[in-house]
């Protein structure tokens, strides 16, 4: 078990601003700084306070984040079984075809292979009619809560916990209705065993942008709509300077991108970027975090002002290490 | 204690007790399966690995050894070479001489004809042994430390397996480039997925459900599968359309699920041409973030003119020391499942992923008749310097003949070290 910095390490005396009520907290990472050390800080601070905690993954299942947030002394699936802790799965099943309210056993093979293979090869050739096979769209919002899952389900009588999220291999918007669905569905269940408000992590976002084809706008008011229903909102997003800076010659892809995680800057109240180091690779230094105000946090509107700060940080196998530069990791 | 019967011997009474038996009717009383053909655990973390056949490519993996299973692996080639291809054809064979499943994708069977035969050459084995004794002799002590994590590298990890005590099976197996695989008998040649239709909407699909299949027979028979994907995009085999973002995303994001819920038997790597996708554009870097690791081999002309003109010359050099270009790990397997820890304990970080990043230690890779290997790389060092000498340095800036020229007194410079010891 490794140690984990605490918010106030990583926020330093701004932390006890954030997130508060109805804050939005951006999370970005580039390729090779992972961000999953921060939100596993997050998560046990929300857990270990008591809060409802509704976790979205598109890029990683439970599984993942269960054995990540063991080596930090987390233990996510116990409070996943609590009822504390609500996973939205969008990434094992996103883009299979729905099942219809049909539980799949224990054995892998069945949920993937009769869907996918199902859709395609009784229709005479290999290539399915764009938006063709997602015909039983209403079907899924039955079958989440009877779709039991291998790994996760533990007690068979229980419902498995862990909501999944399919769009189909050709997701079309009405598609992208039910997602939205989904997802305030689950934490309108937690809200209403308790009175807080969940408190939301959202990570892979950008899945949907880059893979389903989902637009921008589609993005924000689903972002908007969960912020609603959710009493913080935790972002997390890729920001490698091809997804964000665009130029004349950006692609549909990298703009959408750089469009989503720019618009969500400028509305959240504070964004934790994670980098590499811009000198280089060194032994002892993961990369740099940085704590940016966002527009959303005035000075005056709220309890304080974040304050900015750039910090090195150390992942390793003794947890996260949070030093100030020049301090050096020892 | 009261609630013990006292005639029962402890032991037994032990296993009887409700509080253990209850978890141990299925986990405790079926012995566990030994470890399927070619796999081992992590020296890490322990999870299974399997090896990419290529002993120095999985010392690169954050100090697993080995390449998780439910991992995928992009290798990215920016130039029109095709050492990737190779790389690839090493985990293919090892596959095969494992008795893995090998399904290639979207190549013909052409592809899997020209993979590398098992090297017969025991010097193979005992060249590494040696090389690694000789070092340890011409570092004084004081720098052994340093060149520890070198030592371990060119010792690659079948060592262990090639020790004759332990004739059973080999983690990694050498291969001769210029020799052809025979299929021995008791493994199953690859199976191939063809590549998709030129007029497709949705071309990956096809591939798709034929992965599933496998998959599904392949999980019920807990067979380890090595899913290969040489070039993909390539428009030699690809249609237009696949290079969409969301036809590719989502095929790699599929694809990734698939490695998550067949994690105990699936593997994938994936070669990509960066000279057609360039890193700089959001599809290529999307790719990046849904793979597992991601190597760039960066081959260098150069380096290529000068590896020619030794091979040609065969002067004093021997041509498995010049390096064709550079290695980049641009994003290094997990060490810790779960983590974003990418290997940093002592071992961890062996010159391999973790370091190998952008400005980091330089990794190199050279071809060989014989061989692929990934070795650390760096330039050439200037007078008085320490023992710095086993790393052949080059000057990449230099040009062909004085490059050449510069080994020969590198190596002068570095005897004259020796003699100082």
């Amino acid at each position: 078990m490794s140690k984990l910095p605490t918010p106030a390490e990583v926020l330093g005396p701004s932390f006890h601003l954030l997130p508060q009520e109805s804050q939005l907290l951006l999370i970005t990472s580039v390729l090779g700084t992972s961000p999953y050390w921060l939100t596993y800080t997050l998560l046990h601070n929300f857990l270990a306070n008591g809060e409802n905690v509704a976790f979205v993954s598109f890029t990683n299942e439970f599984a993942y984040f269960r054995e990540g947030g063991k080596r930090h002394g987390l233990d996510l699936q116990s409070h996943l079984k609590k009822g504390t802790l609500t996973f939205i799965d969008g990434f094992s099943k996103l883009f299979l075809p729905a099942t219809p309210a049909q539980p799949v056993s224990s054995a892998p093979a069945p949920s993937p292979s009769p869907s996918r293979v199902g859709a395609m090869p009784p229709r005479g050739g290999p290539i399915p009619p764009r938006g063709g096979p997602i015909a039983p769209r209403a079907a899924p919002n039955a079958a989440i809560p009877t779709t039991v899952a291998a790994a996760a389900a533990t007690n068979n009588n229980t419902p498995d916990p862990i909501k999944y999220i399919t769009l189909g291999p050709s997701p079309s918007p009405s598609a992208f209705k039910q997602l939205d669905h989904i997802i305030k569905s689950a934490l309108q269940g937690v809200s209403t065993t308790s009175a807080n408000k969940p408190k939301l992590v959202v990570e892979g976002l950008e899945v949907l942008l880059a893979a389903a084809g989902v637009d921008v706008g589609t993005v924000e008011d689903l972002i908007y709509d969960l912020r609603e229903i959710s009493s913080t909102t935790t972002i997390l997003l890729p920001s490698d300077s091809v997804l964000i800076h665009t130029s004349p010659t950006s692609t549909p892809l990298e703009l959408s991108h750089a469009n989503l995680v720019i618009s969500l800057g400028h509305t959240a109240d504070a964004i934790l970027s994670l980098r590499l180091l811009d000198t280089g690779v060194a032994k002892d230094i993961s990369g740099v975090l940085r704590v940016t105000r966002g527009a959303g946090n005035l000075a005056g509107t709220t309890a304080g002002v974040v304050e900015e700060k750039e910090m090195l940080y150390y992942e390793s196998d003794a947890g996260v290490r949070i030093f100030a530069r020049g301090s050096g990791g020892h | 204690m009261s609630f013990r019967k006292r005639s029962v011997v402890l032991n037994t009474s032990d296993s009887s007790n409700p509080a253990s038996t209850a978890p141990s009717g299925a986990p405790q009383s079926t012995p566990p399966t030994p470890p399927a053909k070619g796999v081992r655990p992590s020296f890490l973390t322990g999870v299974p690995t399997t090896s990419t056949g290529t002993a120095s490519l999985d010392a690169l993996l954050s100090g697993h050894e080995g390449l998780p299973l439910g991992s995928m692996v992009l290798i990215e080639e920016s130039s029109t070479t095709d050492f990737a291809g190779a790389l690839l054809r090493y985990y293919a064979a090892e596959g095969i001489v494992q008795g893995h499943n090998v399904v290639v994708v979207g190549v013909g069977e052409a592809w899997g004809r020209e993979l590398p035969g098992l090297s017969d050459r025991k010097e193979d084995n005992e060249d590494i042994k040696k090389k690694g004794k000789e070092e340890r002799m011409k570092i004084a002590w004081r720098y052994e430390a340093l060149g520890n994590r070198r030592t371990t590298d060119s010792t690659p990890p079948p060592q262990m397996g090639t020790d004759t005590s332990e004739p059973v099976s080999l983690f990694c197996h050498t291969y001769d480039l210029t020799k052809r695989l025979t299929i021995p008998p008791s493994s199953k040649p690859p199976t191939y997925i063809p590549p998709p239709p030129p007029t497709s909407a949705s071309p990956f699909s096809s591939i798709l459900s034929a992965l599933h299949t496998h998959l599904s027979t392949a999980s019920s028979k807990n067979s380890i599968t090595r899913v290969l994907i040489p070039n993909l995009l390539s428009p030699l085999f690809y249609p237009p359309a696949s290079s969409h973002p969301t036809n590719l995303l989502q095929f790699i994001h599929t694809l990734r699920s698939l490695t998550r819920q067949y994690s105990q038997i699936l593997t994938v790597m994936i070669s990509f041409p960066l000279s057609l996708y360039p890193r700089t554009t959001g599809l290529t870097r999307h790719l990046e973030h849904l793979s597992d690791a991601t190597i760039e081999l960066h081959p260098i002309p150069t380096f290529l003119a000068r590896f020619e003109m030794t091979k040609s010359s065969s002067t004093s050099t021997s041509a498995d020391d010049i390096p064709q270009g550079l290695v980049k790990v641009w994003k290094a397997i997990e060490g810790k499942r779960g983590t974003g820890i990418v290997g940093s304990s002592s071992k961890g970080d062996g010159s391999g992923g973790v370091v190998g990043m952008e400005g980091g230690d330089d990794l190199a890779f050279m071809l060989t008749r014989r061989r692929m290997r990934i070795e650390r790389f760096s330039l050439p060092v200037d007078e008085g310097d320490d023992g710095n000498d086993e790393h052949k340095a080059h000057n990449p800036s230099s040009t062909v003949g004085e490059g050449v020229g510069g080994v020969e007194t590198g190596k002068k410079k570095m005897h004259k070290v020796d003699l100082e010891f």
